[in-house]
């Protein structure tokens, strides 16, 4: 792969990749790492020659797997900022969904980041996660009713949190 | 309510998506000249890997024709000239693994 053809490629997909890794660690020195991981692993694989659309599904993958081998190692990513200490200053609706993502689980996280900001079909999820697309239904399935506890007003869900 | 609560979440995701600015991700000709980089010195790896295996086949094969020679038959003479052959290549690749090895 010359350095044109990966500019052009990394136009299109650095931001939304960064911006996955960074909201789901909810740390920007992990999104730069990965980033630079995952574009350096693309170009050393034999997949250069891949379609824009099968090349970024391919890179979101080596970006869930670097995520994955990160939580797997211990790491201690992602933000447990209570929801008063944000909601005091701030009544965002973007920063509201961002600290309700944060309460969710790793993989929960990468799924409704995956569906809901770039809008994956079930099957992009699950070549984009290395999950079978049965698997995907039902996590998000699940993720969204974890994700909806949190947004419920207080008292819809007798104080209890998933 | 179930899908007001889902259309606010994914709304509020998406907002959060392009609140970042384009700043804050690595410029393309970073990630570009790191990756050469990184790519070259493991091409130099993978080779400098290759020459050691190369070396130490030779010196395998060099102990192998050094033993035929001294405990086979008279018709395995020939051995002698194989053996010195093979040692003067794999002292010489040994030696060039080794300089290459302390220069870098």
């Amino acid at each position: 792969m010359d350095e044109s053809t990966f500019n052009a490629l990394y136009a299109d997909t650095a931001k939304p990749l960064w911006n996955y890794v960074a909201r789901v660690s909810g740390r920007n020195d992990i999104a730069d790492d990965v980033l630079q991981e995952a574009f350096f692993r693309f170009l050393r694989s034999s997949r250069t020659g891949l379609s824009k659309v099968e090349a970024r599904l391919y890179l979101f993958r080596i970006a869930t797997n670097l995520l994955n081998d990160i939580w797997r190692r211990g790491e201690d990513i992602g933000g447990c900022e209570s929801k008063e200490a944000v909601m005091e200053s701030r009544f965002d609706i973007a920063l509201d969904a961002g600290w309700v993502l944060q309460q969710l689980k790793p993989r929960a996280r990468e799924l409704l980041w995956l569906a809901y900001v770039e809008g994956m079909s079930h099957s992009e999820i699950a070549k984009a996660t290395g999950l079978n697309r049965m698997s995907v239904r039902i996590l998000l399935l699940r993720a969204r009713r974890q994700a909806r506890a949190y947004l419920e007003p207080k008292g819809e869900t007798d104080g209890r949190l998933p | 309510m179930e899908d007001y609560l889902d259309q606010n979440f994914s709304e509020g995701l998406r907002r959060l998506a392009r609140e970042g600015s384009s700043d804050e991700v690595p410029k393309a000709a970073e990630v570009w000249s790191r990756s050469q980089f990184r790519l070259r010195y493991h091409s130099h790896k993978r080779r400098h890997r290759h020459a050691s295996t190369v070396s130490m086949a030779m010196a395998a094969s060099y102990l192998l024709l050094f033993l035929l020679w001294n405990l086979g038959p008279e018709s395995l003479k020939i051995g002698i000239f194989l053996s010195i052959a093979v040692g003067v290549i794999s002292a010489f690749l040994l030696t060039w693994m080794i300089r290459r090895t302390v220069r870098g």
